[in-house]
């Protein structure tokens, strides 16, 4: 059984996905980290990024099962799980055989997976909608990290640049080391490749607004209904790091 | 006075009014700053484990009512202060533009008089609007008593406007509220009423047609600090949500305030109270039940061990077992466990294939509760058919079990949800 190496990108995937579904067997593995030890008898076949190819296939997906099962085979992708691709490939083998009636078998035991995994991504994108916080670090620039569980920064760019057309930005997820830039004379954004180099600066204003933001946190809760449990089940610990007023 | 002190004293004033929602508004961004999230969007939790969407202030805390149950009242001996609409405006767009918020919640006391009032709150409003093109979320408030002219512009600048109720009869509002008058509230929700419906059909007319609060308007009752029933308060909702189409009904669990003799003394917050309240409030909106199914003149206060709905199919079990994969959606969802999503699910689901007791389960059903109310292919998926008592024993959750120094019990998972209940956050 042969396993796929690809390059991480949503292109390389489709493009293993055809070749895999082109060769006929069953693969062993698709993934994108490099087996540490390929085992003796293991065939990894490395694939080279296609992305004419991997247009040609997603159409075909949209085309033949739907561009909803596109959609979920995207966001599950974007949850980086190990093993998301090989449930990726087996969704697929059951879409072309099913076709558009995929969607709807949310509880066929090769379906369920892949929407639980796009679920999770749709959610937690969502969640940082709300959980990003921009802290002015130049007079007009503003800088947010972020640390989420899954690879959500395409989902969530366009929403912000609608919001802050107007202001330069940046949301950097620390733990990819990937960040969308705002241009706000543009009104363009890029999703690329950043590196931290220091601690960031912030100017006087935004310590003001930060102080005043955490007073006001404080003071808005009410004593008597005082619930920790219930505020730590909506707001868990790991996305409070990169919370100004936690 | 700092602007840190005002911004305290006048969250402290408004955080009693607990509506927090941000959906329901599309507003686009028109080359300025913000946009409306029509799904809403919370930004943080507070330690009472309620969310912060939207900045909560009040113009001022300067007020020339005294109603008993509001820490704000004339009588009251607190630190008053006032922010100018710059401030107000400063304020907003800072927090917005770090991402802090989804937009501004405007409320107030009342200064001199309801009309004086309104024209500040507007003030505020059309300043963030039109000098910072700022077009976040806006929730005002409506002064009781304002001129129908004032609510017709505060419309034009807010998302969602309210006008709070707070005590469900007429009695009630006399005797706590006496400077607020029912007719001072109901008449210009009714305004309101009216003019989301024309702004409608105007917009269906010329698409170009501002929005008159888009996301519609709400309000809120007091919970505990007068003697009505559970029975009263969802009637007086249901009629205000198929008569006025509000958007929202939010119910505050009174938190005692002040020691005025016209109030009653409790202890804690009636938290679980409300949130039964908020269960009939969302079976009444979404899952097309009828406050006369819920209670009625022999039990009109929800029984604290059961959720409304369950105690319902528990009075009913001669509609039960459902077939999941015969019954209409309307059924599915009223059966206990199966939630607005896992009944559309099913009935998407099962186009495609015969459902299995163990489908029903990765569809996203509560298997806990739904096991003695279904079948699936003519299967139970609990192990014995429904009889009222033994079932009821099943269903009720321990009331007030906090693991505090208990033994461990096989049940420490129940307790854990039980606090979820208990808080009625939603």
């Amino acid at each position: 059984m042969a396993v796929y190496l690809y390059d991480g990108t949503f292109d390389g995937l489709l493009t293993a996905l055809a070749t895999a579904r082109e060769s006929g067997d069953e693969p062993g593995g698709i993934t994108a980290t490099p087996p540490l030890q390929g085992g003796l008898f293991q065939d990894v076949r490395k694939v080279a990024t296609d992305r004419e190819r991997a247009a040609v296939f997603a159409g075909e997906i949209a085309a033949r099962i739907s561009p909803y099962a596109l959609r979920t085979l995207y966001r599950a992708f974007l949850a980086e799980v190990p093993g998301g691709e090989l449930l990726g490939y087996s969704y697929l083998t059951l879409g072309w055989r099913v076709g558009g009636r995929l969607g709807g078998m949310l509880a066929h035991e090769r379906v369920a997976p892949v929407h639980r995994l796009a679920l999770k991504v749709g959610r937690e994108a969502h969640r940082m909608l709300g959980f990003v916080r921009f802290r002015e670090v130049r007079d007009g620039f503003y800088y947010a990290s972020i640390e989420p569980d899954h690879h959500v920064l395409p989902l969530i760019a366009r929403h912000f640049a609608d919001r802050f057309g107007d202001q330069h930005w940046v949301i950097h997820d620390l733990k990819r080391g990937k960040g969308i830039v705002h241009d706000a004379a543009r009104r363009e954004w890029v999703l690329t490749e950043l590196k931290q180099c220091r601690a960031p600066q912030f100017t006087e204003r935004e310590l003001d607004f930060q102080r005043l933001w955490k007073s006001y946190f404080g003071h808005v809760a009410v004593e008597e209904r005082r619930n920790l449990r219930l505020q730590q089940s909506k707001l868990p610990l790991k996305y409070r790091k990169y919370l100004t007023e936690l | 006075m700092t602007l840190m002190e005002k911004l305290e004293i006048l969250a402290d004033g408004a955080k009693y009014d607990v509506s927090c929602a941000s959906s329901g508004s599309a507003r686009r961004n028109k080359g300025g700053i913000g946009n409306g999230a029509s799904c809403g969007i919370c930004h943080s939790w507070t330690a009472d484990g309620r969310c912060v969407s939207l900045l909560k202030i009040l113009l001022t805390n300067h007020c020339v009512f005294d109603c008993a149950y509001c820490v704000n009242r004339r009588s009251n001996d607190i630190r008053r202060a006032s922010l100018t609409p710059a401030e107000v405006a400063d304020l907003t767009i800072g927090f917005y533009r770090r991402n802090c918020i989804e937009g501004l919640f405007l409320s107030t006391g009342v200064v001199k008089n309801p009309d004086h009032t309104m024209e500040l709150l507007i003030a505020a409003v059309r300043q963030l609007r039109e000098q910072h093109r700022f077009s976040g979320y806006i929730h005002l408030k409506i002064v009781p008593g304002a001129d129908p002219l004032l609510v017709r512009e505060a419309g034009c600048y807010a998302d969602r406007v309210s006008i709070n109720m707070e005590l469900p009869t007429r009695e009630s509002l006399a005797l706590l509220a006496p400077d607020k008058s029912r007719d001072a509230v109901v008449a210009p929700m009714r305004r309101v009423a009216e003019l989301i419906t024309e702004n409608r059909e105007e917009r269906r007319a010329r698409r170009k047609t501002p929005p008159f609060a888009p996301a519609g308007q709400s309000t809120q009752l007091i919970v505990g600090a007068t003697p009505e029933s559970d029975l009263q308060i969802i009637r007086l909702s249901e009629g205000l949500y198929r008569r006025l189409e509000l958007k929202r009904v939010y119910y505050s669990a009174f938190v005692p305030v002040s020691g005025d003799r016209r109030l009653p003394p409790l202890p804690t917050p009636p938290l679980l109270r409300e949130h039964r309240l908020y269960q009939a409030d969302w079976l009444m909106r979404f899952y097309g039940f009828a406050s006369h199914e819920l209670l009625d003149e022999s039990a009109p206060l929800f029984d604290p061990e059961l959720d409304p709905k369950t105690g319902w199919a528990l009075r009913h079990l001669h509609l039960f077992p459902v077939e999941v994969n015969r019954a209409c959606y309307e059924e599915l969802l009223r059966v206990p466990g199966i939630g607005v999503r896992s009944a559309q699910r099913i009935v998407r689901a099962r186009r495609c294939g015969h459902l299995s007791p163990d489908d029903l389960t990765r569809l996203g059903v509560v298997m806990k509760r739904a096991r003695y109310f279904v079948t699936a292919r003519g299967r139970f998926a609990g192990e014995c058919a429904p009889d009222a008592a033994g079932l009821r024993a099943r269903l009720v959750t321990p009331r007030g079990a906090k693991a505090k120094g208990v033994q461990l019990s096989l049940f420490d998972g129940a307790a854990a949800e039980m606090q979820a209940v208990v808080t009625g956050e939603l």
